[in-house]
């Protein structure tokens, strides 16, 4: 059965069984890793999956269903049942199937998201890859560990409902990554890693310098100690920021601010974080890892300024929580989260910090979703004099996130690249930290 | 309902000629993973139960097993042909070798009584699981006046795997799950807070029954009005207490994932070269077991075949064995200790803890409170994570107590605590008589899977550790 029978199966046998609408999606990917290990193939997997899933409205009522069982003779029977759990449901007259005047008008902008050349990589030049990537573990007495992974998918997905909408979505994505972890005192290992993720071939890095930064990361490590309890500048790398922006986004979307599940509630377009933030939610950037035509609720996506002039000026809404909240729907969910860019590179803002860590890593952590309160392990160096100190460990920082927002300072000029989280590094004043 | 493996429609003959085809290069083991899993959750939300989502999950992963390295291909369609090319994958990673499959396939099914349940969820009808999610949500309304919204949910999980070896080995499992969540928003004063409780093992309907309703819906509220009053505690080193229960993930981060084969065989857990060791007090036993009826973390058998088995890490004060699957325990010439996982059928297992918790001690809670002049007592948690080769390791308390001159005064909440995994357990000072296995629904992410855990804990007290607070 091919993916477009398996949407027009599902989306008959939803209508046939008395669906008032639906929306029906089918996915396909082919998935192919190759992980080396001290110089070999240590393991590799591989595999096509398929998947579909629909959504039904009946009588005012909403459910939702998935399989990977996709034998056609098995389908209309999913489907119906489907429709017959859902009748046994209360409806809720929020729950709607999206307005299709929200549909894409036509097929939007070129999001350029596939590479042929990633869907044709065979097994040598993988290996190869792997060798480049790893090469400069292989030949460094001093790693105890060391792996490279390749990791590619090539994907399809169709999407059709009952009120018009119709689209096709190809996309290709490759991952290479390298890990390193080097003897440091007694029985203590250091262990770090580098990675690059795109969906072209074409815009990974040198590969040999993945390996080279891990290595180099993992050493850098050993010997770390514990910092001092204070108040003092934290600058965040641009491979951790996507993190605090993630928890900053988090409440920003309909049903957090519908359950008073969010700490913006009551702050919209108020001036809350500091207008040194610029942050847009762009899903039209070429080659961009979250690009896409429109949302998986079918609305058509556009590039909005989310947190501009220090204030969260559009949230995430779907059709359900958009009228709950008595308002329109913008999209769903994030695409591509870009910060806008400041003037100074990583190492002309380190060399003006009197006193404070550089953040590598967070480890755990968390944030309150209804107060922003947050507290989260780091690791990093230490910040003196203008200058970059020793490894630090074993420290957390706390604090409001709002506040922290407030107090940042400056935006580095380079953004992360292989994350949709689009992030220079961040530079906060006076943060909370804790050691010993 | 006893089934066999042609419920997935793939009869003993395929199923031998496809292991003969994954065993063909000279593989030293190997397995077909069948699973069928269908996931319901009902969501309440406003008053209204108005969502419904079912997942079915099935397919069959194939692996091919030489020395430490591993073929891995998976397929949705269980058809001859496309189970044959998803073995010649697989078997790929073996070169030259030769290897028979089996020339009889032998059923086993465990007899435990590890899941328990009266009705199988495939059995109950959408409206007693909607009659649960509307008791609870209930409940939990009418229990606190500053309660404004309450979100109730039931996911339960009606699963079957068939795991048939190289060797001709072929095992059955029947593998339920049920975790009833509430998550509940409260205002007062024009302030708002948000907190959740939630029940989880592999259990059936019955369990649910009233007192267990009334317990969650009042977990869930208490944890969420008392941070009204809760503050964050003042950041630095300080003792921590570590209430009975839900505190064993302190264990999960600090020691259990260092504990796990793969990464000592890899050499990239601080804990490599420790087994034997003395790490911590006399009084310290920790226990990583998939034998506990109706425990989240519990396995008749693992997802290589091996029975699930209570396996102790540390035993009073020493380190004794690490988690194994088929592949780390060949490496050390061991046996497996069960701990062989996967998320499904999609990925090849590797060792993960099931339910990690520490044995009871010869302190009270009392006591240990009592000996505590300036820290805190943590209770409930969020998350945790590691870094397995320093063993620096955090987990996040969502709350607890502040403790000052022995007593315990006023609430605390949202603070990270970090600390490292041997040093920690040096500085297990009291143990308490009181363990208790947390009932709530754990998951543990390693390397890109999710798989279901367990965790306990008796009241705890380490000397040291970095609070990050106000």
């Amino acid at each position: 059965m091919t993916e477009e029978q398996g949407l027009t199966i599902a989306l008959e046998a939803a209508k046939a069984a008395g669906a008032s609408d639906a929306y029906v999606d089918v996915a396909r990917t082919r998935e192919v890793t190759l992980r080396r290990r001290q110089g070999r193939i240590e393991t590799s997997s591989e595999a096509t999956t398929r998947s579909l899933s629909v959504r039904v409205w009946v009588d005012g009522r909403y459910g939702a269903a998935a399989t990977t069982d996709l034998r056609p003779e098995g389908l209309p029977d999913f489907v119906r049942h489907l429709v017959a759990l859902t009748r046994e449901l209360e409806p809720d007259p929020d729950r709607r199937i999206a307005d299709p005047a929200l549909y894409p008008a036509g097929p939007g902008p070129e999001l350029d998201a596939a590479d042929p050349a990633v869907a044709a990589l065979d097994p040598a030049t993988r290996e190869a890859m792997l060798a480049d990537a790893a090469s400069a573990l292989d030949a460094d007495p001093e790693v105890l560990s060391a792996s490279a992974e390749i990791r590619t998918a090539d994907g399809l997905l169709l999407v059709a409902s009952t009120n018009g909408l119709a689209t096709r979505w190809q996309g290709t994505r490759v991952t290479v990554s390298a890990q390193a972890t080097v003897r440091d005192s007694g029985d203590r290992r250091s262990e770090d890693h580098a990675w690059a993720t795109c969906r072209h071939l074409e815009d990974l890095p040198r590969l040999a310098a993945l390996g080279e930064e891990a290595a180099r990361r993992a050493k850098e490590r050993v010997g770390s100690q514990q910092g001092r309890t204070r108040r003092a500048t934290m600058v965040v790398e641009p491979r951790a920021a996507g993190t605090l922006l993630r928890w900053l986004v988090a409440g920003a979307e309909g049903s957090a601010l519908h359950q008073g599940r969010s700490f913006w509630l009551g702050r919209l377009d108020e001036p809350v974080v500091s207008d040194v933030l610029s942050l847009t939610d762009d899903p039209w950037l070429p080659r961009g890892l979250r690009s896409r035509v429109h949302d998986d609720e079918g609305m058509a996506s556009g590039p909005r300024a989310v947190i501009e002039g220090g204030a969260l000026r559009s949230p995430w809404l779907d059709t359900t929580y958009a009228r709950k909240l008595g308002t329109s729907p913008t999209n769903g969910t994030p695409s591509n989260l870009v910060v806008r860019p400041g003037e100074r590179g990583l190492d002309a803002i380190v060399g003006s910090v009197e006193d404070g860590v550089l953040v590598t890593d967070w480890v755990g952590g968390n944030v309150s979703e209804s107060t922003g309160d947050f507290s989260v392990g780091l690791r990093g160096f230490a910040l003196r004099g203008g200058v970059r100190g020793g490894p630090v460990g074993e420290m957390n920082a706390s604090g409001n996130l709002l506040a922290l927002f407030r107090s940042l300072v400056e935006v580095g000029d380079e953004p992360f690249r292989w994350s949709p989280m689009l992030s220079p590094a961040l530079v906060f004043e006076d943060a909370q930290l804790s050691g010993c | 309902m006893v089934w066999t493996p042609e419920w997935f429609g793939v009869d003993r003959d395929v199923l031998r000629r496809v292991l003969s085809v994954l065993a063909e290069r000279g593989a030293d083991h190997g397995e077909i993973f069948l699973q069928h899993a269908r996931t319901t959750r009902v969501v309440m939300e406003d008053g209204i139960l108005g969502r419904a989502e079912v997942r079915v999950d099935h397919g069959a992963g194939l692996r091919a097993v030489v020395g430490d390295r591993v073929g891995y291909a998976f397929t949705e369609d269980l058809s001859e042909r496309s189970l044959t090319d998803a073995a010649r994958t697989a078997a790929s990673i073996a070169q030259g070798g030769v290897r028979h499959g089996p020339v009889a396939l032998v059923d086993g099914r465990p007899q435990g009584d590890r899941y328990r349940l009266q009705r199988g969820w495939g059995e109950v009808a959408v409206r007693e699981r909607i009659d649960l999610v509307h008791r609870v949500e209930a409940l939990a309304r009418d229990l606190d006046p500053r309660v404004q919204q309450v979100q109730a949910s039931l996911i339960d999980v009606d699963e079957r795997v068939v795991i048939a070896s190289i060797d001709g080995r072929v095992t059955l499992d029947d593998r339920p799950m049920a975790r009833l969540g509430v998550q509940i928003t409260a205002v007062s004063e024009g302030r708002v807070r948000t907190g959740s409780s939630n029940l989880a093992g592999r259990r059936g309907l019955d369990w649910f029954d009233e007192g267990r309703l009334q317990q969650v819906a009042k977990e869930a509220v208490e944890r969420t009005v008392v941070q009204f009053d809760a503050v964050q505690p003042r950041s630095g080193e300080w003792p921590v207490i570590l209430a009975a229960g839900a505190s064993g993930i302190l264990l999960h981060e600090a020691v259990g994932h260092g504990m796990e084969a793969d990464f000592a065989r890899r050499d990239e857990t601080i804990y490599s070269s420790m087994i034997g060791r003395r790490v911590a007090p006399p009084f310290v036993t920790i226990v990583d077991d998939g034998t506990q009826a109706g425990e989240r973390g519990s396995i008749e058998v693992d997802d290589e075949g091996t029975e699930g088995q209570h396996t102790v890490l540390v035993r009073e004060g020493v380190l004794e064995t690490f988690l194994h699957d088929r592949v780390s325990a060949a490496h050390y010439g061991l046996r497996s200790t069960g701990s062989g996982r996967r998320e499904s059928y999609r990925h090849p297992p590797m060792p993960r803890m099931r339910s990690t918790y520490m044995a009871s001690g010869p302190n009270t809670a009392e006591e240990i409170v009592r000996s505590v002049k300036y820290g805190i007592l943590a209770e409930t948690f969020a998350n945790g994570q590691v870094q397995i080769g320093a063993g620096d390791y955090t987990f996040f308390v969502r709350g607890g107590w502040l403790v000052e001159d022995g007593r315990v005064t006023a609430p605390i909440r949202d603070v990270n605590i970090i600390g490292n995994g041997p040093e920690t357990l040096e500085r297990v000072t009291m143990v308490g008589d009181d363990l208790r296995l947390d009932t709530g629904g754990w998951t543990c992410g390693k390397d890109g899977q999710r798989v279901a855990v367990s965790q306990g804990m008796p009241t705890v007290l380490v000397s040291r550790l970095t609070v990050g607070g106000a």
